[in-house]
């Protein structure tokens, strides 16, 4: 081994240790007080309650299209009875899950990416250590909940609009009435499908903030550095959470094994 | 932070926990989590598509959920399946109750079918054990269901007898009540009492009539029970056919205010009449369905097309259908004339109708293939004469007893076994009747050769 | 307050970026109540010498007391305490881009004090017009000039009334005659409260009329210290030079 790839190879596990500690410092600190109950409000209603709008209507088109195509095949089968439960189970244990999270590591994580960079290169992440404040527990651990606790809320919001754009397109073309659809949405599901499939999303939050976090502290060289912390951040994070995703969908099938039938 | 932010997130936080728990709340109350339950169990030999919070209908009313699936100890053992059924329906499962395992349609899930008990027996306790009927399956069907095809061609002979003889009261009837209405004139006779009610009945009757034949093209149920209610239903007609006649007959004087009823009772004849025409319909697609074709061309009623000689064969040989034939030598029915071509001699119609003669004093709705046979030429040469010579005489049986539907021809080539020439083959046609063992036995007649 | 010995003081104190040799055995002592500059060219040490008082930054080797605590061997709530008693005036004033001028001034008040909302406030907009922004009090950092973001960034370092006021290249961005203004400031905050001032530039005309005392640092290490006199006629060409270039850099 050359001494340059000794090198690469050995910054390279260096900075995932440290990002490692960072998360481990993250996941820690949410149990450690003070909590900044304040500042995490704050940024539920900036993570949070700002994601609405895209949330539901990313999810509310997601329901039309994927209501369609489930339809379109099913017909085949003359199984048109079983879409809105086909779509729901679809909708809950992974499609909405993933795409809320999907989208909020692009508005979050380039958002908490820039908005950290930003802080680091103008000394704002300093001048809170410098007034005595734990400027990790201030902007990191916060961001770390606020995207914890919408995560989840988010993925009902998706879910819930997924179905109606569902029962939309479902009723425009055999006019299903609402409360019918519904029933017939969850005729499928179990609870197994439906809470870890929601509590996931937790974990997701926890990446998603985390990485963020992480790039946007260590943002380094000026403006580009921000700019280059809040691609980072929406890449990264996604990949982060697409593999977890896998592990964890492993790890709900160990745990309630009639989910994988 | 101001405080109306502070209310967004609020806001945000919490109904986001409703929205969660409006969809935990769903499952739950699918899963009737919330409403007071019993429990009971069944067992099956087979569990398929079955497991833990399938399904639990009674009389397709949604009804709870399983909980547990008990493993036999060993081989030949038969499967528990415990449930969860909601205590507001006990009343309707009794000790006679019986479960079945059931599936949606071809891709539906399965799940447990009830059926309610009789009012006679005692409620099922909690923790009760039913009776667990087992799964009609497909493959089953396909693969290893001889004996339930058996039954369901016993009932489907069965079946078809007693729709024939509906439909011929009904057409009776339909023509009676026509002719009745027609001698009428601008005289309106009087409806009697009974007329008002006769034509609800009748109105019942046509429902209840369109509403089997739905259940049965829909597929919904197993074939057995199809059968039989299909069965039980067209006894009802039958009955209600009788009684409208009866009440026809009773239609006497003139009475002006009484023509509406009148009207209307021709009206439900021809809506009867269409149920009828759907019967038949409904029955003809049952036939097309592939669930029964591979069954109806095996037994050879309806499509000997499709059926092999030997298949035939063997079918003549089942006690079963007791096959009573009269065999029709060729020189006496047949001339040909200088062209070539095949036609009945001019007595020939009297010897058909002499042996249809013996036929028909066995049910009319029995079906009687005209077998042909051929001695002379090549093989090919000898099945297209058969052929020909069974098509003839089946088209002069058609004419002369109208007895369409229950008549095909089968092309037999030379060989016949049974044949009264004694050496194995004959030249000419036999009119072969398969009927009912029973009905044969209660018409007394010995089986003839 | 008055006790003899220094409000601050670097012990043996090193650091290093990478290979790079920020500090090389610094040892300082800045006296309570005076005004101490920081020269040096850009590069030498003199803000991170700033961050080490504050533990922004930790030694390789040394050790650093504010008022006889050793900063280098707090923890972070011991540390927290110290820090409450140091204003920082960082080179872009470094408010906080999410709130108001007024609450970034009350923040530390918030996080640090019993004081109710409206005396918070109160307090605020006294500091604001101290240094002449109370008219400014409602708008966003992004909002305002460089002279106006540095004011800010006093009042804020000054919401806690801290002994110690540490000041980061005061003049940078500003044009004359309003680094002129901030340094007037930072003069009248000595003389009117005894506030110990640690400033660092390299802008000479300002260090003049803030400094008591001057230290020149250079490649890590104290070149020169005393008055601006003594600077002058100091035995290093670079320090003489460097005191004579009125422009400053």
């Amino acid at each position: 081994m050359s001494g340059f790839v000794r090198e690469v190879v050995v910054t390279r596990l260096a900075r995932g240790g440290h990002a490692m500690t960072f998360a481990g410092r993250a996941l820690r600190d949410i149990f450690r007080p003070p909590f900044e109950l304040k500042e995490t409000a704050r940024q539920v209603y900036e993570l949070g309650w700002r994601s609405l709008p895209l949330i539901a209507a990313a999810g509310y088109a997601v329901g039309i299209v994927m209501s369609m195509h489930t339809r379109a095949s099913l017909e085949r089968f003359g199984a048109e009875a079983l879409v809105p439960a086909g779509l729901a189970l679809a909708l809950v244990r992974e499609t909405g899950p993933l795409v809320c999270g999907l989208l909020l590591s692009g508005r979050v994580g380039a958002g908490v990416g820039a908005e950290l960079g930003a802080m680091k290169v103008t000394e704002q992440i300093d001048a809170l250590e410098a007034v005595a404040v734990d400027s990790f527990k201030f902007l990191v651990v916060t961001r770390v909940v606020a995207c914890m606790i919408a995560m989840p809320i988010l993925t009902a919001v998706m879910n819930f609009m997924g179905m109606l754009g569902g029962w939309t397109a479902e009723s425009a073309v055999s006019g299903m009435g609402f409360e019918a659809y519904f029933r017939a949405a969850f005729s499928l599901l179990q609870f197994s499908d439906y809470v870890p499939g929601t509590l996931k999303t937790m974990v997701f939050g926890f990446i998603i903030a985390v990485t963020a976090s992480y790039l946007g502290v260590h943002t380094s060289g000026g403006t580009q550095g921000v700019g280059y912390a809040a691609t980072r951040s929406v890449v990264t994070a996604s990949i982060l959470m697409i593999a977890a995703n896998v592990v964890l969908v492993r790890l709900i099938f160990f745990i309630f094994p009639e989910m994988a039938e | 932070m101001g405080s109306p932010r502070l209310a967004l997130v609020g806001a945000f936080v919490i109904g986001g926990l409703l929205l969660f728990a409006v969809g935990l709340f769903m499952i739950g109350d699918r899963r009737l989590l919330f409403s007071e339950q019993f429990e009971i169990e069944a067992d099956f030999g087979n569990v398929a598509g079955v497991e833990i919070s399938t399904a639990v209908r009674l009389s397709g009313m949604p009804a709870g959920e399983v909980i547990g699936i008990e493993i036999p100890d060993a081989p030949g053992g038969r499967f528990v399946v415990r449930m969860r059924v909601r205590e507001d329906l006990h009343s309707l499962v009794r000790t006679d109750s019986e479960a079945a395992i059931l599936s949606d349609g071809l891709l539906g899930s399965a799940f447990i079918q009830l059926r309610a008990g009789s009012e006679t027996a005692p409620l099922i306790p909690a923790g009760g054990a039913l009776r667990g009927v087992d799964a009609v399956e497909i493959a089953d069907l396909i693969a290893e269901g001889r004996e339930t095809f058996r039954i369901a061609a016993d009932q489907m002979v069965q079946m078809r007898a007693d729709l024939s003889e509906t439909f011929v009261g009904f057409e009776e009837t339909i023509s009676s009540t026509t002719r009745l209405v027609d001698g009428i004139g601008n005289d309106v006779q009087r409806v009697t009492g009974a007329s008002a009610s006769l034509v609800d009945e009748t109105r019942g009757m046509v429902a209840e009539v369109r509403r089997v034949m739905g259940t049965v093209t829909s597929g919904q149920d197993a074939v057995e029970s199809v059968l039989r209610e299909t069965e039980g239903t067209m006894r009802a007609v039958r009955q209600s056919a009788e009684h409208v006649e009866d009440a026809i007959a009773r239609f006497t004087g003139p009475d002006s205010a009484t023509q509406r009823l009148l009207v209307e009772a021709g009206d439900v004849m021809g809506r009867a009449r269409e149920a009828m025409a759907d019967v038949a319909d409904n029955t003809e697609a049952l036939k097309r369905n592939w669930l029964f074709r591979g069954f109806f061309s095996e037994r050879g009623f309806y499509n000997l097309d499709e059926l092999t000689i030997d298949e035939y064969r063997t079918l003549l040989g089942d006690d079963r259908y007791a096959p009573l034939r009269i065999w029709l030598a060729a020189d006496r029915l047949f001339e040909t004339d200088p062209g070539g071509g095949l036609s009945l001699r001019d007595d020939a119609g009297r010897r058909i109708e002499e042996a249809m003669g013996e036929l028909l004093q066995y049910p009319r709705n029995s079906p009687v293939v005209v077998e042909g046979y051929a001695t002379q030429g090549e093989i090919g040469r000898r099945m297209l004469d058969a052929l020909a010579r069974a098509e003839l005489v089946q088209r002069y049986v058609v004419r002369a007893f109208r007895h369409a539907s229950g008549t095909a021809t089968m092309a037999l080539g030379a060989e016949a076994a049974e044949s009264p020439s004694g050496d194995g083959r004959w030249d000419g046609v036999a009119l072969t009747l398969f009927a009912d063992p029973e009905q044969l036995a209660r018409s007394g007649a010995a089986a003839a050769q | 307050m008055n006790e003899p010995g220094p409000a601050i003081r670097l012990d043996h104190v090193s650091k290093a970026f990478g290979t790079f040799r920020v500090l090389d055995d610094v040892s300082i002592s800045i006296p309570r109540g005076r005004a101490t500059v920081v020269l040096g060219r850009s590069g030498t040490g003199k803000s991170v010498t700033l961050r080490h008082i504050v533990g922004l930054l930790q030694p390789d080797a040394g050790r650093v007391f504010v008022d006889d605590a050793e900063i280098t061997a707090l923890s972070p709530s011991e540390l927290a305490v110290v820090r409450q008693r140091i204003g920082f005036l960082f080179q872009n004033a470094a408010l906080f881009d999410s709130i108001t001028v007024a609450e970034n001034v009350a923040f530390p008040l918030r996080r640090h004090s019993t004081l109710t909302d409206g005396e918070i406030r109160a307090r605020a907009l006294e500091k604001l017009a101290a240094v002449g922004l109370a008219r400014a009090a409602e708008s966003m950092p992004g909002a305002l000039s460089g002279g106006m973001r540095k004011r800010a960034g006093l009042a804020r370092a000054m919401a806690l009334d801290p002994a110690i006021l540490l000041v980061d290249e005061p003049s940078a961005g500003l044009d004359p005659v309003t680094s002129e203004e901030i340094d007037d400031l930072l003069v009248q905050l000595k003389a009117e409260r005894g506030t110990t001032l640690v400033v660092v530039t390299h802008n000479i005309p300002s260090a003049r009329r803030i400094a008591d005392t001057m230290l020149f640092l250079h490649e890590g290490r104290v070149l020169a210290r005393g008055t601006a006199e003594e600077l002058e006629r100091s035995e290093h060409e670079l320090v003489r030079k460097f005191m004579q270039s009125e422009a400053g850099g």
